[in-house]
C-alpha cells in the first residue's frame, strides 16, 4: 500500500504541468552551444584531420559497419548538424531538428573510437532527450507556426530528466575518483601540474604537492556533491558558484574545449522556473514584438503539487527513460564484471564519465610476420595512423586488437597469406613506469574482439 | 617566487619534498653552453669545407682532395652535434634545416643527370640531391672508385666543369644555412631562454620534441631501414648515411653523443649544467622499487653506448657480415624510445607533437 500510494505520488510529481520557461532556455542554449561547438570544429580543420584523412578508423564494438563519408559527404554533415543545432535554438521544426541532431552527431562520433570523449556522449544523450521532451513548442518558431500546438506548460518530467541527467554525470565522475591514486596520490594532477610551474603568480603554486592535493580531493567533493547542492534552494546560489569556478579553472588548466562552458549554462535547469521566466520575458522584451508574445499563466513553485496535473507520461516514453537511465546506472558499474586494474585493462572504461582520471602512455612496437617465408616486418605506426590514433590506439587493449587486424588484412592484400601480427606494448601508467601491457607472443590476428575478458593482457601488479 | 616554493616545504618523507628547480638556468644552459656553442662549431667547420671545396674545385688534385674529404668529415661530425636543433632559426620555409644538409640516401641518378645537364645550383635542387651526402657521392664516387679515379673524374671527364661547380655550390649551400643558424640564434636565443610553460612552441616543448626525433632519425634512418625492418627483414645496406665513405657507425656515435649530451645538459666544453636530466631527478619522475625515471634513462643510454662501441665501418658491410650486432645497437635505441618519448615526455607535461615520417 505504502508502495503504490509512492508511486502514484512520485508519478503525480512528474506529470504536474509547470511553466515551460525552463525547458525553453534549455533548448536555446543547447541549440546555440551546439552551433558554437560545430562551426569551432569546422574552424578548426578538425572535419578533414579527424573524418577525411585517417587511412583507418577504429570503430566501436557492434558498431563496425559505420563509416565515414568522403570529404563532402562529411562537410555537409557538419553543415547539416550546425543548421539542426540553429533550429533547435529557434524551435523550428523541432523534431525533425533534433532527430537530425542527435542521428548526425552520434554518427559523427561513432566513426572513430580514438575521438571518443565523455562530453560527446554527453551530448548525444542530451540531444536523445530533447527529441523526447516538448521543447519545441514552447517560445518558439513552431509554436507560431502551428498555433493549436503551442503550449506554455509543459510535465514536469520533461525537466526532471535533464536534472537527473547531470546528476548522473557528476556523482559517477565524482565515485570514478575515489580511487588509491586521485586521492593518495594525487595523480595524475601531480604529473599534470608540473606545466604551470612558471605560471605568473601562481607558479609556486604548483610546485608545491600539496596543491594537486587540494585540487584532487576537491575535486571529488565537488563531482560528488554539486548536484545536490544545485537542487537544494538555500546553497543554489553557492553552488553555482562554485560551478563557475571549477568549470572555469579546468577551461583555464586543460584543453578541454567547450565542456566547461557547456556545463556552466546546462547547470542553470537546476535554477527555479521564476529565474527562467523572467529570462524568457527578457529576450521577449527585447527581441520580439509584445503582440508575439507567448503569456504564460504564472504557475506557482514547481515544488507545490497545487498545479494542475496533465495526463500521464506516455507508457512508450516512461519505459523508453527507464531504459535509458538504468543503462546509464548499468554502464559504469560494469568493470566489476572484469578482473584486474580497470585503468589497465580499460574493460569497461568508457561510457562511464571517468573524466581526466590517468596519464597513460603507451609504445606499441608491432611486429608482422610470414610463416612462409620467415620474414618479418616492424611496423611503423605512423605509417598508417595518425597521432591521435597512434595515442590512443597504445594503451587500449581492443584498439591494440582493432589494429592487429587492420595489419593483417594490409599484409595478406600484399600476399602474405597467413601474417602472424605480434605486438611489444609498454605502457606507463599515471606516472609510474612503464611495463609489459600485453603478452608478446599472442597472434592479435587470430583474437576476435568481444565482451568476454581479454586474457592477453598481462596483469598489473600494484596497488590502486 | 621559487624560494616560496621551497620555504614552504613540507616534512612528510621523501615523497613528499616539493621540487625547486630554476627552469630559466637550464634553459640558459641549453641555449649558451650547447646550441649556440655547437652551431658556432658547426659553422666554423662549414666555412672551412667550403674553403676546401674551393680549393679542390680550381685545383683537382689528389692532396687536394684529401684535404676536402677530412674536412668534409669533419663538418659532417659537428653536424651530428647540432641535427637536433631544427627549431626556431632551424626552420627554413617550413622545414627544418637538416632536410636541406643531411636527405639520405642521396638521390644518385639526378645527380648524374644534373652533371650532365649542367644544373648545378644547390639552391634550387631538391633536399634528395643536395648536403652532405649529395657531396659525399661527389668527393668519394659509387663505392670501389679510387682516389686518382675521383680526380680523374674533374680533370678529364666529360661534365668536369659541372661536376666541380657542384661540389663548391653544395659547400657554400651547407655554409649558408649554417650561417642563418648562427645569425638566427643572436635574436632568437632571449626567445628561447624567456619562454615558459610546456606549451606546444614553448622551449621545453621544443627541446624534448625535437630530442625525440633526434632519436628517431638515429633509430629509424640509421639502423631501422638500413636493417631492413620494414623490408621483411632483407638487409638495405647503401640506405645507410655515410654509405660512400664508410663513415657510418662513427657519425651514428657522434649523433648518440649529441642526444645524451643533450639530455644530461653537457656542454659543448664539457661542463655539466642543468637539463632535462636533473629537472626529472628533481621530480623525481617515474620513482619505484628500482629507481627513478631518471636512472633508468642513464643507464640506457649506458646500453645504447656500449651496444655501439660493437659497430665497424664501413657499417654497411658489417649488415651484411655481423648483422646482429647491429641489430644489438638498434634494439637498444628501440627501448629507450619509450623512455625518452612516453616517460619523460609525460612527466615533463609535454606533447610531443611532431609528425613522425615513416621514410617512404
Amino acid at each position: 500500500m505504502m508502495l503504490t500510494a509512492w508511486v502514484k505520488q512520485a508519478s503525480q510529481h512528474m506529470n504536474r504541468q509547470v511553466d515551460s520557461a525552463p525547458l525553453a532556455v534549455l533548448r536555446i542554449l543547447f541549440g546555440v552551444m551546439m552551433l558554437l561547438g560545430t562551426l569551432r570544429f569546422m574552424a578548426y580543420g578538425w572535419v578533414n584531420e579527424l573524418y577525411v584523412l585517417p587511412k583507418y578508423h577504429f570503430t566501436y564494438f557492434g558498431f563496425e559497419w559505420v563509416k565515414p563519408f568522403g570529404e563532402t559527404g562529411m562537410w555537409l554533415v557538419f553543415v547539416a548538424m550546425a543548421l539542426a543545432s540553429a533550429f533547435i535554438a529557434l524551435g523550428f521544426l523541432f523534431r525533425v531538428s533534433a532527430l537530425v541532431f542527435f542521428l548526425l552527431f552520434t554518427y559523427v562520433e561513432l566513426i572513430d573510437v580514438t575521438n571518443y570523449l565523455n562530453h560527446y556522449y554527453f551530448i548525444s544523450l542530451c540531444s536523445f532527450l530533447l527529441l523526447l521532451s516538448p521543447a519545441g513548442k514552447t517560445f518558439s518558431i513552431d509554436g507560431k507556426l502551428f498555433p493549436n500546438h503551442n503550449i506554455s506548460t509543459v510535465p514536469f518530467w520533461s525537466i526532471g530528466m535533464f536534472r537527473l541527467q547531470l546528476g548522473i554525470l557528476y556523482v559517477f565522475a565524482g565515485i570514478a575518483k575515489l580511487n588509491y591514486d586521485w586521492l593518495i596520490l594525487a595523480q595524475p594532477l601531480s604529473i599534470w601540474f608540473v606545466s604551470f610551474r612558471e605560471v605568473t603568480l601562481v607558479g609556486w603554486l604548483f610546485q608545491l604537492k600539496e596543491t594537486a592535493y587540494v585540487f584532487s580531493w576537491a575535486g571529488a567533493l565537488y563531482d560528488l556533491t554539486i548536484p545536490f547542492f544545485l537542487l537544494w534552494a538555500p546553497t543554489r546560489i553557492w553552488a553555482y558558484i562554485t560551478v563557475v569556478g571549477f568549470h572555469f579553472i579546468t577551461w583555464l588548466m586543460f584543453p578541454i574545449g567547450m565542456f566547461p562552458w557547456v556545463m556552466m549554462v546546462f547547470t542553470w535547469v537546476f535554477f527555479p522556473i521564476a529565474f527562467h521566466r523572467k529570462l524568457v520575458d527578457a529576450i521577449s522584451a527585447r527581441f520580439l514584438s509584445v503582440r508575439n508574445k507567448v503569456r504564460a499563466p504564472r504557475l506557482s513553485d514547481e515544488y507545490s503539487l497545487k498545479t494542475s496535473v496533465s495526463a500521464s507520461l506516455h507508457p512508450f516514453i516512461l519505459s523508453l527513460l527507464v531504459v535509458f537511465f538504468a543503462v546509464q546506472l548499468f554502464l559504469p558499474l560494469r568493470h566489476f564484471l572484469y578482473r584486474g586494474n580497470l585503468f589497465w585493462t580499460e574493460q569497461g572504461y568508457r561510457f562511464s564519465w571517468r573524466v581526466m582520471l590517468m596519464e597513460k602512455n603507451g609504445f606499441a612496437q608491432f611486429k608482422v610476420r610470414d610463416p612462409e617465408t620467415g620474414k618479418q616486418w616492424e611496423i611503423h605506426n605512423a605509417h598508417y595512423l595518425t597521432p591521435q590514433q597512434e595515442k590512443m590506439m597504445s594503451t587500449q587493449p581492443d584498439l591494440l586488437l582493432q589494429f592487429a587486424h587492420i595489419l593483417d588484412n594490409e599484409f595478406q592484400s600484399i600476399g602474405v597469406a597467413n601474417p602472424i601480427v605480434t605486438a611489444d606494448v609498454q605502457v606507463s601508467l599515471n606516472g609510474r613506469r612503464s611495463r609489459p601491457f600485453i603478452n608478446p607472443n599472442v597472434d592479435l590476428s587470430s583474437i576476435k574482439d568481444s565482451w568476454r575478458p581479454k586474457t592477453w593482457i598481462l596483469p598489473y601488479s600494484s596497488e590502486l | 617566487m621559487l624560494a616560496i616554493g621551497s620555504s614552504a616545504c613540507d616534512t612528510d618523507g621523501p615523497e613528499e619534498v616539493n621540487c625547486d628547480f630554476d627552469l630559466q638556468a637550464m634553459r640558459t644552459n641549453y641555449a649558451e653552453e650547447i646550441i649556440v656553442p655547437k652551431l658556432e662549431q658547426w659553422y666554423t667547420s662549414t666555412q672551412l669545407l667550403a674553403a676546401m671545396a674551393a680549393q679542390y674545385a680550381s685545383a683537382p688534385s689528389e692532396p687536394n682532395l684529401v684535404e676536402l674529404r677530412i674536412m668534409w668529415y669533419a663538418s659532417y661530425r659537428s653536424y651530428q652535434a647540432v641535427c637536433a636543433f631544427g627549431f626556431g632559426p632551424g626552420i627554413i620555409n617550413g622545414l627544418a634545416f637538416r632536410e636541406y644538409v643531411n636527405t639520405f640516401p642521396t638521390n644518385v641518378a639526378l645527380i648524374d643527370g644534373y652533371l650532365t645537364s649542367g644544373a648545378v645550383d644547390a639552391a634550387s635542387n631538391p633536399n634528395s640531391t643536395v648536403g652532405y651526402p649529395a657531396l659525399e657521392y661527389l668527393i668519394f664516387g659509387p663505392i670501389g672508385t679510387s682516389q686518382a679515379d675521383v680526380v680523374a673524374a674533374y680533370t678529364s671527364g666529360g661534365d668536369a666543369a659541372s661536376r666541380a661547380a657542384y661540389v663548391v655550390s653544395l659547400a657554400n649551400r651547407i655554409n649558408t644555412i649554417a650561417q642563418q643558424q648562427v645569425d638566427g640564434w643572436e635574436t632568437y636565443k632571449s626567445t628561447f631562454i624567456n619562454s615558459t610553460g610546456t606549451a606546444e612552441g614553448s622551449t621545453l616543448s621544443l627541446l624534448v620534441n625535437e630530442l625525440n626525433y633526434d632519436l628517431e632519425i638515429l633509430k629509424s634512418f640509421k639502423f631501422k631501414i638500413p636493417l631492413g625492418k620494414f623490408n621483411g627483414g632483407v638487409a638495405l645496406p647503401n640506405q645507410v648515411e655515410g654509405y660512400y665513405s664508410g663513415a657510418t657507425a662513427s657519425l651514428a656515435v657522434d649523433q648518440f653523443n649529441s642526444i645524451r649530451a643533450i639530455y644530461f645538459g653537457v656542454g659543448l666544453d664539457n661542463s655539466d649544467g642543468l637539463g632535462l636530466h636533473d629537472y626529472l631527478l628533481c621530480l623525481k619522475a617515474g620513482e619505484d622499487a628500482d629507481g627513478l625515471l631518471a636512472d633508468a634513462i642513464a643507464d640506457k643510454f649506458q646500453d645504447m653506448e656500449d651496444a655501439m662501441l660493437l659497430l665497424q665501418d664501413p657499417m654497411a658491410e658489417q649488415l651484411v657480415t655481423d648483422k646482429p650486432s647491429v641489430d644489438a645497437a638498434y634494439l637498444q635505441m628501440q627501448m629507450m624510445t619509450p623512455l625518452l618519448k612516453r616517460e619523460m615526455a609525460s612527466a615533463l607535461g609535454v606533447q610531443i607533437s611532431y609528425q613522425d615520417n615513416d621514410g617512404d
